[in-house]
């Protein structure tokens, strides 16, 4: 079980090394070592997704599918929200919340918010990733880089809030 | 053989190796116990306490923060520290008082005559209550320094409001609730004129103009706020009211308030006096007289002569008369042991225990007895104000001696147990306040004040624990200095067992004074703020810059791990207004914010909209940044402000 969080220090100590090599790499260099890296750090959170995910919802033969780990945390974003939003959720009170989520068939209250949180911060680096692929099929290496790196950002903030959901279904 | 003998001899060495692993690795609780000289009674006391990580607290404490101006929020029985809220005093963590509109709001509420005061003497905190029990919805706080009242909201654990007593130039008998928080009331503490105007300090004086009261100040539960308006002063004499508690059940609509220096008595000790040289010290002549007296308010009639208009207003505040409220036979005194302190009101309304403090007794008083006097007319006599004197012996349950210096008590769930500190023995006594019975004492350290047990002012008290709230340890922590801070004692006080002390926690605040126990389940707090809640909301893309003349607004976003816009230009002299929407909803997300040199500091919880106003004064470059480590871009969170 350990076996992520050991992943994610490993990745984060790469991560910060390959930076720190970098430094005086051209830009063409640098962002394909981000793609390399931005690669691994999602595969570790889709190992992070097929983990938690069973440990979040009731039906989770139905919902978390290995294959297709972003698939089962958008799932699961939806299972968690039902018709509503996530401020809906936010208004309400805790024994309130606790009903809610008892109802939509969420097993774990505090990891499941940290999970949704985890996604959103997922979600965000497509765009700026998108935008580097588009700077990099022009060889605008700089802009490529910078928009890598801001993905890069959101992927770790990612893997933070996911490391908590961790830590909370298992009880550490 | 030979292998047999080797084998024999690795079994061996490998299970003397493991035992040796072990002994060093699991130290058994008896080691432990041992290397720090711990007793069997110091493990099971430390049983009682530990909590582990994870694990949450059954009671709440809410403490008066003494000098600090603050309240202070504990867990028990693991006596860990959990928030201390500014009310009275700026608190930079938070915010509160740093540019952030409402935190300067609150504090210029409570100005008084113009002068902004950034310190508070916080005494008793009072939880808001719902037929005589804790609601868990509001705290309440005096000032005594500065006669002040604050609500404090417990959804956010926030201060809410400051009001200023009009009237009073200090107090103490704050705040108390009664039994469905209809009022919160204050109860002057050194008399002096109503009037801010100069009145000479004579005898003459002092007995015509100089005056106490009780202010009952009307509080709107669905508004969350004292309303000024609806409430009143019922004006007293110069005697120099101190500790009140509010009736309950068949004492219901009524107010006990104890006083001293019924003598009226002005000192004028030492070198230095500019007049009255020839008298003795406030203490020799404060204490001159056997009984002082409790003042005993019938606040239903008090509240329907102010509805009626039986009021006149100073400084823009409704005084009810001593006239009116005899007349209305709304006001009596009742003579009790001289320079008292506590007052407590037992949780079936019929009893009230007085300590004596230089008194070695505590007098319990019969409600049904004050009562049926009060019926009969039945008077001792009158004070030089013409206010009925009830007769003490006539109106006594009990009488105990308890030990030296008794002071403040506080009730148990097993019926006709109360605890009272005693300040000069260093002591809390458990007894029979029905049988009239000492039961047990128990040593404290030291110089206990007052004392608090699992919702041992209300209706229904819990028992289980009580803490000893002491001023100044001197021999309990490692030495910082000649200023020592104060001991919070946590005792076992469950069944019938002797009280046993559990553990000693320092507070390095003011004096503890007051602090109320509540159940934890009764507290609902927020867990994150609403966004749309907060009118100046700054959505995510909308972040922008406005400029009317000198007047720039800022509407910026903060968000793991950028504020957006990042770089900003403004003139010298600009007046600017910084919103500031923290977007994040994870409910540990809460970003700082600071600008170089402004003295600007803000706290900004997920979904949180705050609002810094300041005047750009100096011109030049002023880095800001995020000043809480929100994620791992943290020390990137950061922009300029630049002031041309």
């Amino acid at each position: 079980m350990k076996k992520f969080v050991n992943i994610f220090a490993l990745i984060f100590c790469f991560m910060f090394s390959g930076f720190a090599m970098a430094k005086d790499a051209s830009d063409e260099i640098k962002y394909l070592k981000k793609v390399q890296v931005n690669d691994e750090t999602i595969v570790t959170i889709a190992g992070v997704i097929n983990y938690v995910c069973p440990k979040l919802v009731k039906n989770a033969s139905k919902l978390c599918n290995k294959k297709d780990p972003v698939g089962s945390a958008v799932a699961f974003q939806k299972q968690l929200l039902g018709k509503g939003t996530i401020e809906d959720l936010d208004d309400l009170d805790d024994d309130d919340l606790k009903k809610t989520l008892k109802k939509r068939k969420i097993l774990h209250k505090e990891g499941a918010m940290q999970f949704y949180d985890a996604v959103e911060q997922f979600k965000k680096h497509f765009a700026p990733r998108k935008k580097a692929k588009a700077f990099a099929l022009k060889s605008k290496w700089k802009e490529a880089s910078l928009h890598e790196e801001m993905a890069w950002q959101y992927l770790v903030k990612c893997a933070s809030r996911g490391i908590f959901a961790k830590k909370m279904v298992d009880g550490e | 053989m030979l292998n047999f003998i080797l084998r024999k001899r690795q079994l061996g060495l490998a299970l003397l190796v493991s035992l040796l692993a072990f002994s060093g690795s699991a130290e058994t609780l008896k080691e432990v116990a041992k290397k720090r000289g711990l007793t069997d009674k110091d493990l099971l006391a430390a049983a009682k306490t530990y909590t582990p990580s994870g694990k949450k607290d059954e009671y709440l404490v809410f403490s008066s923060g003494g000098q600090a101006g603050q309240l202070i929020v504990y867990g028990v029985p693991s006596m860990r520290l959990l928030k201390y809220i500014g009310v009275f005093t700026p608190e930079p963590w938070s915010g509160y008082g740093y540019g952030e509109v409402e935190g300067m709001h609150r504090l210029k509420e409570g100005m008084i005559r113009g002068t902004k005061i950034t310190w508070g003497d916080t005494h008793h905190p009072a939880l808001s209550e719902t037929n005589g029990d804790y609601d868990g919805q509001f705290v309440f706080i005096n000032d005594k320094a500065n006669p002040r009242v604050a609500v404090i909201d417990l959804k956010t654990f926030e201060t809410v409001q400051i009001v200023v007593n009009p009237i009073f130039k200090s107090e103490h008998g704050s705040s108390v609730v009664t039994p469905n928080t209809e009022y919160a009331m204050e109860a002057a503490q050194y008399p002096a004129p109503y009037s801010n105007k100069y009145v000479a300090l004579t005898q003459k004086n002092f007995n015509e103009i100089y005056r106490g009261g009780i202010t009952y100040w009307k509080f709107n539960r669905e508004k969350g706020r004292l309303m000024p308006k609806q409430s009143f002063t019922v004006e007293l004499p110069p005697y120099m009211q101190d500790i009140t508690d509010a009736g309950k059940l068949i004492s219901d609509g009524w107010s006990f308030t104890n006083s001293i220096n019924t003598e009226r008595y002005i000192g004028g000790f030492g070198n230095g006096n500019t007049h009255l040289k020839h008298k003795l010290a406030n203490e020799a002549g404060m204490s001159a007289k056997d009984t002082d007296y409790m003042h005993i308010v019938n606040w239903r009639k008090a509240e329907k002569l102010f509805k009626a208009g039986k009021f006149k207003k100073i400084n823009g505040h409704a005084v009810i008369s001593m006239k009116d409220m005899v007349k209305a036979n709304a006001l009596f005194l009742l003579p009790e042991s001289k320079s008292p302190h506590g007052c407590d009101v037992s949780p079936d309304g019929r009893y009230i225990i007085v300590a004596g403090k230089l008194d070695t007794h505590a007098t319990v008083y019969d409600f049904k007895k004050i009562k049926r006097l009060i019926d009969k007319k039945d008077f001792a006599g009158k004070d030089p104000y013409g206010i009925p004197i009830l007769d003490m012996q006539k109106s006594i349950h009990k009488q105990v001696q308890l030990g030296l210096g008794p002071l403040h008590s506080q009730f148990d769930k097993e019926k006709g147990i109360v605890y009272t500190s005693l300040y000069v023995d260093s002591a809390v006594a458990r007894w029979d306040y029905l049988k009239g019975k000492l039961l047990e004492k128990l040593p404290i350290h030291y110089n206990i004040g007052h004392l608090v047990t699992a919702e041992g002012d209300t209706v229904n008290p819990d028992g289980k624990y009580l803490i000893a709230l002491n001023k100044l340890a001197i021999d309990r922590f490692n030495q910082v200095g000649p200023l020592h801070p104060q001991n919070h004692q946590l005792i076992d006080i469950k069944g019938k067992k002797p009280m046993s002390l559990l553990y000693d926690m320092p507070l390095p605040l003011g004096e503890p004074h007051y602090a109320q126990m509540i159940k934890a389940d009764k507290l609902k707090p927020v867990i994150r703020y609403k966004k749309r809640s907060f009118k100046n909301y700054v959505r995510p893309g909308k972040e922008r810059v406005e400029r009317k003349g000198n007047k720039v607004t800022i509407h910026s976003t903060a968000i793991r791990s950028h504020y957006s816009p990042e770089v900003i230009s403004i003139k010298k002299g600009d007046h600017v207004t910084w919103h500031i929407t923290n977007v994040e909803r994870a409910q540990d997300q809460t970003h700082g914010f600071t600008v170089d040199t402004y003295n600007l500091h803000a706290s900004i919880e997920p979904g949180e909209t705050v609002t810094l106003k300041f005047v750009a004064t100096k011109s030049g470059v002023f880095p800001f940044y995020c000043t809480e480590f929100c994620s791992a871009l943290h020390l990137e969170m950061s922009g300029y402000l630049l002031v041309k």
